[in-house]
C-alpha cells in the first residue's frame, strides 16, 4: 500500500522544491539585500507550510541489525525464532604507573553464537562461544550454553552454563551495555564465573527472587579440561555452590524511572580443584541502582569471606554515575571503586592492565580507583566508541603496590 | 557580500531554533493518514497561538511493540496507542507517566473510537458474512500478532465476544473457535500497517480483520478490489493517548504536549477523525460522518472482558488463552 507520506514529499509538499520556487521570485522581484534577510526565515515558513510531520522509519542500522534475526515466525508450533549473536571489544590500553609501563591493542572480547525460542517462547536456548585475543584459538570455550524454561510469565528455571546469580550490576548486567571497559576490581578479584548449574528466578509484583545450583569445576576456556565435548561443562566432582537472592523494585515509591535494591549470596562448598567460585567460601553482594532523566547512579558492595591463604577476607564497593550530555548520544561516566582486605595482600589489581606492571603482584591491603571516560553511541549500546582512564593505587603494609594511570580507548560492537 | 550571508545564515539557524517546536509522537500503525492531518492542524493552531513552528515526529508501529520501544527508551513525548493495556505498561514498567494517567483527558483520554470490520475480496468470493464464517476449511483469514498488535488483540476480542454468545459461555468451546480461526492464519505481522500490506499488496489471504478506519483506506487506495463487511457483533476500541510526562519534562515540551493532546477534542480535530474513518466522540462531527459508521452491535472491552488490565492477564499475557490456543494448533 502506497502511503500518502510519499506523494506528499515528492509531489506536493516538498519543502526545498517549495523553498526554490520562493528563492526563485526573490532574485527576481526584490532588492538583494532584502531577499538575503527573508532567506533567513524562508526555511521555518517552508516547514511550517510543508514538513510538520516527519516519519520517523527504522534506520539503515536497524535493517542491517535485522538481518541477525534468521528465522522469525510466531505461527511455527515448535520454533518461533532463531537469531545469531556476536560482539567484539576492541581496545587499546596504556598503563603508566610507578612500577612500570605497558601499552597493547587487544582483541578483548570476541563472540558469536545463537538464540533459539521454542514452543510459545517459553524454552529459550543460548549458545555463546568465545575466541580470544588475536584470535589466536577461534574457539577457546563455551562461555554460555544454557536452556531457560519459563512456564509462567512470572517463572523462569535455566540449566546449562550460566552466570551464577550474584552482583546484579557489575556482573549479571551484560558488558555490551555497561559503560565502562571493565567491571570494578572488586567483582573481578572474587573469582566468579560462569558455572554449570541450574537456576530458578521469580517476581511477584515489586518483588523478586532467585536461587541457583552451581559445579565448581567448570572450566571457561580450552585451557580449563580440553577441546570441545570434552569436558566443556566440567566433570561435576568438584565442589558445589548455592545462591539465594531477593530484590525489590521501589521506583514507583520514590517517583524515578528506574529504582531498585538487591541483595544476593553466594555460598561455596569448596574442593581442591574447582576452577570457578573456589576462592571464597562466602560472597554477598548489595546492589542499588536508578535513574532518572539524563542521570543514572549505581551503588553496588561486596563481601567476601573464607578464603584460604592471601584470600582474607575483603569488603569492597564502587559508586558509578552517568550522565547523558547528548542523549542517545554522548554519555559521561565516573567511578569510585574501593576495596580493603583483613589480610595483607588480600586485594589485588586489575590482572588485564594493572597487575602486569606492578610490584608485588598487585596484591595489597587496599585498593582505591577514579575512573572517568565517554561513551559515544553510533548505534545505541549495540555500536558504540568508548574511552576512559583511570587512576588507581594498591596499598600494603610495606608501601604501593601500584599507583598508576591506565588509559583505554576503544570500539564494543553487538548483535 | 560575505558578511551579509553569513548573517542571514545564522539568524536562519537562531531562529529556527528560537522559534520551533518538536515534538514525538509515538503511535501505533494505522493512525499515520489521521495524524499526518492533524499534525498540520494543530501546527497552525500553535503557531497562532505560539508564534512557533511545529514539527511532529511520528514513529508508526504494532501499539504492543510501540510500547515496549518507549518503555526501552524510545523518547516519545505523546503516545497515541491502540489500548489502554499498552500505556499502561509504560507507567508501570518505566514509570514515565502516572498510574492515573486515562483520568487526564476526557473520555478515558480516548478522543476517538473505532472498531473492527471484515474486508474481503471483491464479490466477496468466499460468502463470508460473519465470524462463523472465519473457521471454514480453506478460508484464509489475515490478522496481526496479538502479542505485538493492539489491533489484533481487540480482532481477538471481537471473535471471543462472537462465540461467547454463539457457544452460550462454554469457554471450551470458545477456545475451539478461536483456535480453528487462528489455524487458518497464514501470515502474522506484527503490526496492522504489515497485515494491509500483507492482504492488499500481497494479495494474500480472503478475509482481513481490520481497523473500520483502515478498510476503509484500503477501499480509497485500491478501489474496486475490497469490500466491507460488517459482523454481527464487533467491539468498541477505544484508542487512548497520554502525555509522556517525564519524558516531555526533560524535553521542555509538556505545555506542547498537552496542548497536543487536548487539541484532538477540538471540533476541528474531531472533523479531521470523522474524515479519517475513526469514530469522533463530538456528536457533531460524528453526525457529519454518520454514513462512513454503519451500526454495529459493539460489546466493551469493560462490560465483557472486565477491563484492559484483565483481559491482558487472561489472554495475552505468557500462558493466557491465547498462547494456550497456539499450543493446541
Amino acid at each position: 500500500m502506497k502511503t500518502t507520506r510519499t506523494k506528499n514529499q515528492t509531489e506536493n509538499h516538498n519543502p526545498s522544491h517549495k523553498l526554490r520556487k520562493s528563492v526563485l521570485v526573490l532574485n527576481y522581484r526584490l532588492p538583494r539585500a532584502t531577499a538575503l534577510a527573508l532567506l533567513a526565515v524562508l526555511p521555518m515558513i517552508a516547514r511550517a507550510q510543508d514538513n510538520t510531520t516527519e516519519f520517523v522509519e527504522p534506520s539503515s542500522f536497524d535493517k542491517l541489525w535485522s538481518f541477525a534475526t534468521l528465522y522469525k515466525d510466531d505461527l511455527n508450533p515448535i520454533l518461533q525464532e532463531f537469531k545469531l549473536r556476536g560482539r567484539y571489544q576492541g581496545q587499546y590500553w596504556d598503563v603508566d604507573a610507578d612500577e612500570g609501563s605497558l601499552s597493547h591493542w587487544e582483541d578483548r572480547r570476541s563472540r558469536f553464537g545463537f538464540d533459539a525460542k521454542f514452543f510459545e517462547k517459553k524454552l529459550e536456548a543460548r549458545v555463546d562461544f568465545q575466541s580470544n585475543d588475536g584470535f589466536d584459538d577461534i574457539y577457546d570455550g563455551l562461555v554460555d550454553a544454557y536452556l531457560r524454561w519459563k512456564p509462567k510469565s512470572w517463572l523462569s528455571i535455566t540449566a546449562g552454563k550460566t552466570k551464577p546469580l550474584v552482583a546484579q550490576y557489575d556482573w549479571l548486567e551484560s558488558t555490551n551495555t555497561q559503560p565502562t571497559f571493565e567491571r570494578s576490581q572488586i567483582f573481578n578479584q572474587l573469582g566468579v564465573n560462569r558455572a554449570t548449574g541450574l537456576t530458578m528466578e521469580g517476581t511477584t509484583d515489586a518483588w523478586s527472587w532467585r536461587a541457583g545450583i552451581y559445579s565448581n569445576d567448570t572450566p571457561n576456556n580450552t585451557g580449563g579440561t580440553g577441546s570441545f565435548g570434552d569436558g566443556e561443562f566440567g566433570d561435576f566432582d568438584g565442589g558445589t555452590s548455592y545462591s539465594l537472592g531477593a530484590g525489590y523494585d521501589f521506583k514507583h515509591l520514590i517517583n524515578l524511572e528506574k529504582a531498585d535494591f538487591r541483595l544476593d549470596w553466594l555460598h561455596s562448598e569448596r574442593e581442591a580443584g574447582d576452577l570457578v567460585l573456589g576462592k571464597y567460601d562466602d560472597i554477598v553482594t548489595a546492589t542499588f541502582s536508578a535513574k532518572e532523566g539524563y542521570a543514572g547512579i549505581v551503588l553496588e558492595a561486596f563481601s567476601a569471606s573464607g578464603g584460604d591463604g592471601n584470600n582474607s577476607d575483603v569488603f569492597g564497593f564502587y559508586i558509578q554515575p552517568t550522565y547523558d550530555i547528548i542523549p542517545k548520544k554522548l554519555q559521561l561516566v565516573g567511578r569510585y571503586s574501593y576495596a580493603n582486605s583483613k589480610g595483607p595482600l588480600g586485594v589485588q589489581g586489575q590482572s588485564r592492565y594493572e597487575r602486569k606492571v606492578a610490584t608485588n603482584k598487585g596484591l595489597g591491603d587496599s585498593y582505591h580507583a577514579i575512573y572517568g571516560g565517554a561513551q559515544y553511541f553510533i548505534y545505541g549500546d549495540k555500536l558504540k566508541l568508548m574511552a576512559g582512564a583511570e587512576w588507581a593505587w594498591i596499598d600494603n603494609e610495606k608501601g604501593d603496590s601500584y599507583d598508576g594511570y591506565t588509559l583505554l580507548t576503544g570500539v564494543r560492537f553487538s548483535f | 557580500m560575505k558578511t551579509i550571508k553569513l548573517l542571514a545564515f545564522l539568524s536562519s539557524l537562531l531562529a529556527s531554533s528560537v522559534f520551533a517546536d518538536e515534538l514525538l509522537n509515538v503511535s501505533y500503525d494505522p493512525t499515520r493518514e489521521f495524524y499526518q492531518e492533524f499534525n498540520s492542524a494543530f501546527a497552525k493552531q500553535w503557531k497562532q497561538q505560539t508564534g512557533k513552528t511545529l514539527t511532529v515526529k511520528q514513529s508508526h508501529g504494532g501499539s504492543g511493540k510501540q510500547a515496549r520501544s518507549v518503555i526501552d527508551g524510545l523518547s516519545a513525548d505523546v503516545v497515541t496507542l491502540a489500548l489502554s493495556g499498552d500505556i499502561d505498561s509504560i507507567a508501570k514498567q518505566a514509570n514515565l507517566l502516572p498510574k492515573n494517567w486515562q483520568a487526564k483527558l476526557p473520555n478515558n483520554s480516548s478522543p476517538y473510537t473505532s472498531t473492527i470490520v471484515f474486508v474481503v475480496r471483491k464479490g466477496n468470493p468466499k460468502g463470508i458474512k460473519d465470524w462463523g464464517d472465519l473457521v471454514k476449511p480453506g478460508v484464509k483469514v489475515i490478522t496481526p500478532n496479538p502479542k505485538t498488535s493492539g489491533g489484533a488483540r481487540w480482532n481477538y476480542l471481537a471473535a471471543w465476544a462472537y462465540a461467547e454468545q454463539k457457544f452460550g459461555g462454554d469457554e471450551a468451546k470458545v477456545k475451539q473457535f478461536i483456535g480453528a480461526l487462528f489455524k487458518n492464519v497464514p501470515v502474522l505481522d506484527t503490526g496492522a500497517r504489515g497485515s494491509t500490506t500483507t492482504f492488499a499488496q500481497r494479495g494474500i489471504g480472503d478475509i482481513f480483520l481490520s481497523w473500520e478506519n483502515e478498510a476503509h483506506l484500503i477501499e480509497k487506495e485500491f478501489p474496486g478490489k475490497t469490500q466491507i463487511i460488517i459482523p454481527s457483533i464487533s467491539i468498541l476500541a477505544e484508542p487512548p493517548v497520554a502525555v509522556v510526562e517525564k519524558n516531555a519534562k526533560k524535553h521542555g515540551t509538556e505545555e506542547l504536549a498537552k496542548a497536543y493532546l487536548t487539541y484532538l477534542y477540538s471540533a476541528e480535530a474531531q472533523d479531521i477523525a470523522g474524515k479519517n474513518f475513526y469514530r469522533p466522540r463530538d456528536a457533531k462531527a460524528l453526525a457529519k460522518w454518520s454514513k462512513n459508521f454503519p451500526a454495529i452491535n459493539l460489546v466493551t472491552i469493560d462490560k465483557n472482558f472486565g477491563g484492559w488490565t484483565k483481559a491482558q492477564k487472561t489472554h495475552f499475557d505468557d500462558g493466557g488463552t491465547f498462547d494456550q490456543i497456539y499450543g493446541n494448533r
